[in-house]
């Protein structure tokens, strides 16, 4: 891993695991192949240079080193769940005398060594505000702070970082598109595209919107495989069609919707995309180019990275056209006492001091992530997501939600369910309690979704790269146990 | 009407029984429509042996409040402090949170269920991951009368905790009580916190503590 960090970054070379280096192949990893350009967090003393557009000071940038990566180590009969899982040692701990199994990934990720670090050295050696001086260490923070931005813009695929707004989360990313965007494009009639299967966070900010300009938000339901239907999204797009908002991987179903297809159809009308991609970037390629969504959600803390931290991506032509959504230092161009003229995107969008050591962080989660390879955690969640379903309906009395998979139809590696006769917070209590096995139960933040499924709640499971079919297993075993508790 | 298991009518469980159910169901029959995955095998089904352990101060515990609830004339804030003091001591008792889940499943076993005219929307407590029900009335003695159910095992164990505590207190003393009072009865997680949103029994007490409040504002101007 040394030699991989090495290659990267100055922060790659200060990261003391070496476990994902075992599944790096010898060809470059998708962040490096994308941007050679990153500068390092912590050295101020690195040289310039970067292949396209610069933001602000171009002397915040610098190039790589060029060192080469190292080929995989390790044996290939060893799953990506067993080699990463060194990298997290919250995973390490027992919880009530066993070993914690931890299945609330789409909630919120557990944090490597290499993000820990990175939040660490930040603190210790970069701490200043951002934007605001030009000593040596308010451009060191400046510098770690922007290169969080080029490195999320590279992860996506953005074709230029300005469209990468830091938000303290998805939430708020979604908030500030509804209020800003809204507020400025939204009238009377106009009609905004939602599935039931949305997240509160992305059906609340639009109802608030709509109430205030008097336009309707239309859900789009489930097909009998429990699959938002998109023949009647589809159908639905209409000249009053102002937005369709649509998760790309729902956190309750573990469907993945085809967004490249959602959007030339909204396109075709005039109308916006909003994609909710909370549970899809930490877990798959995400290419905002080849989607060619409007906007894109998702956050930090879902990805391997720090709470506090999230980004919206806007595609620059929309964002310029937008008004500021909070006011206040660091959004401004000029303040006179009457009015005030606002800065271009993103800082329009940033008001205030930012939460600079999580956007370090969510920088150092996009190169870990990107350090393993995103097609390669894709692929191996995969094989989990098939595993942990069947081995679930296998078990008596288990009703999983969302579609079954099959060759064309593929699943996130997660499964809200219900055990009959058990209400799904008595079976994540006693699951917890007595196996320290860490599962969700409620509506997950998705009550339309749970009252067209005809239940106030459920359960539900749901894994990450650093999960393995061992801890499956152990989920099955002991969710059995727990029902025959009851 | 589910007929219990001879083993869970032992003496401190018909005590239980008795002290959190005052005014018994005017309707036992009543059977749970609600939720389709919801029954009431808990109550017979063997398993809940296992779960019923002999609490190991629900004699006293119970038997300490009964006088107290059934002799409604005596009850003060010294009982209430009393009752909550002892259900903390019982919970305190049980290091083992898994344990703690089992002495509520206990205690929920023998919550009479709420009546339908009861589970109404007005009457739900938001922001529970079980769906919890509450009603609340003033009796003539001018104390205040609870009743609560849950469509969670736990969550209704947690509910006949707090009733045993505030059933029949005064609307004052049920104010005054603090969150922090009863943080020992906590399942799960570090003992002693009190504020996640997952915790039922503090939004269960939270909304015994609102109905208190208006129930108090209506009788002042009234309105009975």
């Amino acid at each position: 891993m040394a030699v991989l960090c090495s290659g990267q970054t100055a922060y790659f070379s200060s990261c003391s695991h070496r476990s994902f280096s075992k599944l790096v192949p010898s060809s470059m990893p998708q962040f490096i192949r994308h941007h050679r350009v990153l500068a390092s967090n912590c050295s101020p003393n690195l040289a310039i240079g970067r292949s396209h557009r610069r933001r602000r000071s171009s002397s915040l940038y610098v190039t790589p080193s060029t060192t080469s990566l190292v080929p995989v180590e390790h044996s290939e009969s060893t799953s990506v769940g067993e080699i990463t899982r060194s990298d997290f040692p919250i995973l390490r701990q027992k919880v009530n005398n066993h070993d914690l199994v931890y299945m609330n990934n789409a909630a919120t990720s557990q944090k490597p060594k290499y993000v820990l670090e990175a939040l660490r050295s930040y603190y210790e050696s970069s701490n200043a505000n951002v934007h605001r001086g030009v000593h040596y260490l308010s451009q060191k923070a400046t510098t770690a702070y922007e290169n969080a931005r080029v490195k999320v813009a590279s992860f996506i695929n953005a074709s230029d970082d300005r469209e990468i707004v830091f938000t303290r989360n998805a939430t708020e990313a979604i908030n500030l598109v509804a209020h800003s965007w809204g507020e400025l494009n939204l009238s009377y009639g106009d009609e905004i595209l939602l599935t039931v299967a949305e997240h509160h966070s992305a059906i609340v900010p639009w109802q608030i919107v709509a109430q205030k300009k008097g336009a309707v938000l239309k859900y789009i339901s489930l097909t009998a495989d429990e699959v938002p239907d998109m023949d009647q999204l589809k159908k639905s797009i209409s000249n009053k069609t102002k937005l369709v908002v649509t998760h790309h991987v729902s956190n309750v179903l573990g469907s993945v919707l085809p967004i490249d297809e959602i959007v030339t159809w909204a396109h075709s009308v005039g109308a916006k995309v909003l994609v909710d991609a909370c549970q899809s970037v930490p877990h798959m390629v995400v290419d905002v180019q080849k989607l060619n969504a409007d906007f894109l959600v998702a956050s930090s803390h879902k990805m391997c990275g720090p709470t506090g931290i999230g980004f919206l991506f806007g595609k620059y032509n929309i964002l310029s056209c937008m008004p500021p959504f909070l006011g206040g230092g660091e959004m401004i161009s000029d303040v006179y006492q009457d009015y005030s003229t606002y800065a271009e995107p993103p800082s329009r969008f940033e008001a205030g001091t930012p939460a600079i050591a999580e956007a370090i962080g969510l920088g150092a989660a996009v190169e870990y992530l990107s350090g393993i390879g995103m097609q390669q955690i894709h692929d191996y969640e995969r094989d989990l997501a098939d595993y942990l379903y069947y081995s679930l309906t296998s078990v008596p009395n288990v009703r999983v939600y969302g579609p079954a998979p099959s060759q064309i139809t593929k699943r996130a590696a997660l499964c809200s369910f219900n055990v009959k006769n058990v209400h799904p917070t008595d079976i994540a209590t006693i699951i917890s309690e007595e196996y320290g096995v860490a599962i969700r139960s409620g509506h997950h933040c998705a009550q339309p979704l749970h009252r067209y499924l005809g239940v106030n709640a459920s359960a539900r499971a749901s894994l990450y790269f650093y999960n393995t079919k061992a801890e499956v297993d152990r989920f099955i075993e002991t969710l059995k146990s727990t029902i025959n508790f009851f | 009407m589910v007929t219990l298991l001879p083993v869970v009518l032992d003496s401190s469980a018909l005590v239980t029984r008795l002290l959190l159910n005052p005014n018994p169901n005017p309707n036992p029959n009543l059977s749970y429509t609600h939720n389709p995955f919801f029954s009431r095998s808990l109550r017979t089904h063997p398993s809940v042996l296992r779960c019923a352990a002999a609490p190991l101060l629900a004699s006293s515990f119970f038997s300490g409040s009964s006088s107290s609830i059934a002799g409604s004339a005596e009850y003060s804030t010294e009982s209430l402090s009393l009752r909550i003091r002892r259900i903390s001591n019982e919970f305190r008792s049980l290091p083992e949170s898994i344990d703690r889940v089992k002495r509520l499943l206990f205690y929920a076993a023998d919550l009479p269920p709420l009546s339908e005219d009861d589970r109404i929307p007005s009457n739900r407590v938001t922001g529970c991951t079980a769906q919890v029900w509450l009603s609340a009335r003033i009796d003539a003695a001018g104390r205040m009368r609870f009743a609560a159910d849950s469509d969670s095992e736990i969550t209704r164990g947690f509910c006949a905790c707090l009733l045993a505590a505030v059933d029949g207190a005064n609307p004052e003393d049920v104010l005054a009580i603090r969150t922090v009072d009863l943080a020992d009865i906590n399942v799960i997680g570090v003992s002693g916190y009190t504020q996640s949103r997952v915790n039922t029994w503090h939004n269960v007490l939270i909304s015994m503590q609102k109905r208190a409040r208006t129930l108090m504002a209506d009788e002042e101007s009234g309105h009975l």
